[in-house]
């Protein structure tokens, strides 16, 4: 009973994880508390973002050609494995449609008389028929997404590379070592824990040891993001507090030549086809996850009523922007924790203590 | 039999996906033709009466704009400023669509004025809107007016077609002076966050040459807190501008021969260097200015490249520089406006002590103790190396 | 806009039923149509205007819940 009968290489797995973390972070991240060491914070999040992705990929390595569905029920038991299951399929389908909400906000404010809702139905859409054409799909568009947006990125810091002031990344002993912290966890919690996901698609690897290069493309990703914090810092300084979409801004600063102006399209561009990827890995996992849950012989009609139901989500989850960055910076360390690393790490432990996966019919591996 | 209707399958999507997309490529929701909007090339905004504004916009009138073959034939000018008066910014912009028949587009703004009295009212809470909008930009060249903003945009122009494009340009090459700073809204925004840091812009005035109303920039207007609190003349200017390293080119006039003769320097390139330090319990600022220059003209008759005569020129020149800076640190602190970020120095060297410095700093910056340093050097003396008169040496 | 729902909700059911029903899988389609259920009633309910409350205050409320 194959669900998914496709197979990605490992250095599709690299290009999946890099466009999957660095998708909105390069837009939006919860470093406000952090000021002008963003940067830093960011750095500092990755080493906690490599901690939980070595739970996840020894907890992969584990149990190859296990989902983290199967990894559940395996270890808790049908009943308790199930329940903890149907946590994680919640909390990527409230992820999803958080996402898929953050994406359509950006556009409005660059469209603001365009109702939010066509935002939001028209990637959804994009990101159903990517999932119903499975992950192989998903890990070929990586391929292309991740490369233009690797080419844009360093085009755009190359031009901003004028207006920097690296003056304006001092003083380092700027904020509290507690307000540091709590920036560079919302970071972990936002861009690399989220990782989690990939629990789902570690499976589909062609020789399942290549999930250890998930560290690899965190490592790359974070510091992508962590040198386009400070490419924003270093341009805008201060100012950056005030602003929304940080990236946004500072791109609209270009001006080469009155030539080279308003490449804000390039955050545009950037967002598009990350926020693709994202939605669509998230929205796989989830719709993977619960027709394994359910013992499912196919997972293909869940992908339409999943997407409405993203949607409708998207639509609820918050009224103005304003309540997500508080959200972002207080509740969702918290209300990720089990998640991203308390579920996975007792997992981890059990499987150990108990010394599972028991080899008795064989050698698997 | 079954490939044949798989074909047929693969052409009916094929059909369909081919029909739809026509209906995507229509546009985007609100879509603005080009001759529907109203481009914006210069903002002003004055002061009405008590509680209100006016907003004024250059909109460019392209069927006036003719190319130099067609002939002078043009019968009116090619803008035209609307005027809209309102309590806030927004609300004066939107007043424009009831005179105006095509609605505003501001993405491609020149330059933002700010008239006087505006400015010493305090010019933060009307910057917001422009800051938050998506149409207008940060990069947008703000200036204060001495008069109105009104009255620097209905100035006449002679090489370029309309006042906006003829002020933008003069900004753009305020570097071959030095003299008045370029300022975007961006570093307006910037500085106004800042608790410490003053806000600068250039200062622009009407001047009557021939009976024709020109725009000329006249120095610099000093912000506190948002509110203009005073100018700075050019030569103070360009002392500002040594300081946080913008001097770009400039001349530079000493005098030779005991104060008779003169001759001009022009300023090849500057850098800076601003440290703060504590010393015996005091806070110090020091500025270290380098300098290099050419000999570009001399009217005396002496040749003022010989070696002793040369040092006492670069010397001169280091004294010209040091006479700006100490000007314009005289009044910056006349105004207690911190208009050269020296806080922002002393919180990047010290930033526990900042703390409380950051309070007190009002009562602190008019004592300020400043050393500057003033290393000028001449490198050239143009195409000639001996002046254009009888040799003084027989 | 109701109508665009029911419309969109069609569309979905003339792609995925028939083939489910002709391989047999009856499973799939029970779940299928449970969660479209869930899925019609939400944007029908949204097509009309009902006020959803906020999702991620709900979250909040009920962390801080947890943690207290």
């Amino acid at each position: 009973m194959n669900l998914e009968t496709g197979k990605i290489p490992g250095y599709q797995l690299i290009f999946l994880i890099m466009g999957f973390v660095s998708s909105l972070s390069m837009l939006f991240l919860p470093t406000q508390p952090a000021k002008n060491l963003a940067w830093l914070a960011i750095l500092v999040s990755i080493i906690e973002g490599l901690l939980f992705a070595s739970i996840y990929t020894a907890l992969a390595l584990r149990f190859p050609g296990k989902t983290l569905v199967e990894i559940n029920e395996f270890i808790l038991g049908p009943l308790v494995g199930k329940i903890v299951s149907l946590g994680f399929l919640w909390y990527f389908l409230h992820l999803a449609s958080l996402h898929l909400r953050n994406y359509g906000d950006f556009f409005t404010i660059v469209y603001p008389e365009t109702p939010l809702i066509v935002f939001l139905i028209a990637t959804i859409f994009v990101c159903a028929l990517a999932v119903k054409n499975g992950i192989e799909v998903i890990a070929r568009c990586s391929i292309l997404l991740v490369s233009l947006i690797i080419f844009l990125y360093f085009f755009d810091l190359f031009i901003l590379l004028k207006e920097m002031d690296l003056s304006k990344l001092l003083p380092l002993r700027n904020v509290s070592v507690q307000d540091f912290f709590k920036a560079s966890n919302a970071v972990n919690s936002v861009s690399f824990g989220e990782t989690i996901i990939f629990m789902m698609i570690f499976p589909f690897l062609n020789k399942y040891v290549e999930a250890r290069k998930s560290l690899l493309a965190i490592i790359i990703a974070g510091l992508l993001i962590a040198i386009s914090a400070a490419r924003n810092t270093a341009v805008m300084g201060d100012l950056l507090s005030i602003f929304q979409y940080p990236t946004y801004e500072t791109l609209k600063i270009v001006d080469v030549g009155d030539f080279l102006t308003r490449m804000e399209i390039v955050v545009s561009i950037n967002f598009i086809s990350m926020g693709f990827l994202k939605i669509s890995i998230l929205y796989y996992g989830l719709v993977l996850g619960t027709a394994q849950l359910l013992k499912l012989r196919t997972y293909h009609p869940l992908v339409f009523p999943f997407g409405v139901i993203i949607t409708v989500l998207g639509v609820i989850n918050y009224g103005a922007i304003s309540e997500l960055i508080p959200f972002a910076l207080e509740i969702y360390p918290l209300y990720s924790f089990p998640f991203e690393i308390g579920i996975p790490l007792f997992l981890l432990v059990t499987a150990v203590v108990r010394g599972l996966p028991k080899k008795t019919k064989g050698d698997q591996i | 039999m079954n490939k044949f209707s798989l074909q047929i399958k693969k052409m009916v999507v094929l059909l369909l996906v081919l029909t739809l997309i026509p209906f995507m490529m229509s546009g985007c929701w609100n879509r603005r033709e080009l001759d529907k909007i109203a481009i914006v090339a210069a903002g002003g905004i004055d002061k009405e009466n008590k509680d209100k504004i006016k907003i004024t916009a250059q909109v460019f009138k392209v069927g006036e704009i003719k190319s130099p073959q067609s002939g002078g034939s043009a019968t009116g000018k090619p803008y035209v400023n609307f005027e809209g008066v309102a309590t806030t910014s927004f609300e004066a912009i939107r007043k424009i669509t009831q005179i105006a028949s095509r609605k505003l587009y501001w993405s491609h703004n020149q330059i933002f004025v700010f008239g006087k009295e505006i400015a010493q009212e305090g010019i933060e809470k009307y910057i917001d809107f422009f800051v938050r909008d998506h149409e207008t930009r940060l990069m947008v060249n703000v200036l204060v007016s001495k008069g109105t903003a009104h009255e620097i945009l209905t100035t006449e122009t002679d090489l370029e077609t309309i006042p906006a494009m003829n002020i933008n340009d003069i900004i753009k090459d305020l570097g071959a002076t030095s003299q008045a700073p370029q300022i975007t809204l961006k570093d307006i925004a910037e500085r106004l966050l800042s608790k410490t840091s003053a806000a600068v812009a250039p200062l622009v005035e009407v001047q009557e040459i021939n009976k024709k109303k020109h725009a000329r920039i006249a120095g610099t207007a000093v912000f506190k807190k948002g509110k203009m609190v005073g100018e700075l003349t050019p030569e103070e200017s360009r002392g500002y501008l040594w300081v946080i390293g913008k001097v770009k080119s400039g001349i530079i006039n000493v005098k030779t021969d005991d104060g008779t003769k003169r001759a001009s320097l022009e300023i090849i390139r500057a850098n800076n260097k601003i440290n703060a330090d504590i010393k015996d319990g005091q806070l110090v600022i020091t500025v270290k200015i380098k300098e290099e220059g050419t000999l570009n003209e001399q009217d005396s008759p002496k040749n003022l490249t010989e070696l002793p005569l040369w040092h006492s020129l670069e010397l001169l020149q280091a004294a010209a520089i040091h006479r700006e800076i100490t000007a314009a640190l005289k009044k910056s602190q006349e105004y207690n406006a911190d208009i050269f970020g020296f806080g922002e120095v002393v919180h990047r060297k010290y930033p526990l002590l900042w703390k409380d410095l950051e309070k007190q700093w009002d009562e602190l910056f008019p004592y300020l103790k400043v050393n500057i340093e003033v290393q000028a050097k001449l490198r050239r003396s143009g195409l000639i190396t001996k002046p254009i008169s009888p040799s003084t040496e027989e | 806009m109701i109508s665009l729902v029911i419309l969109t909700f069609l569309g979905i059911i003339a792609i995925e039923v028939p083939g489910l029903i002709r391989k047999k899988y009856w499973k799939e389609l029970i779940v299928f149509l449970l969660l479209l259920f869930i899925a019609f009633i939400a944007s029908i309910l949204l097509a009309m205007g009902f006020e959803f409350p906020s999702l991620i205050k709900g979250i909040e409320i009920l962390i801080k819940y947890i943690l207290r």
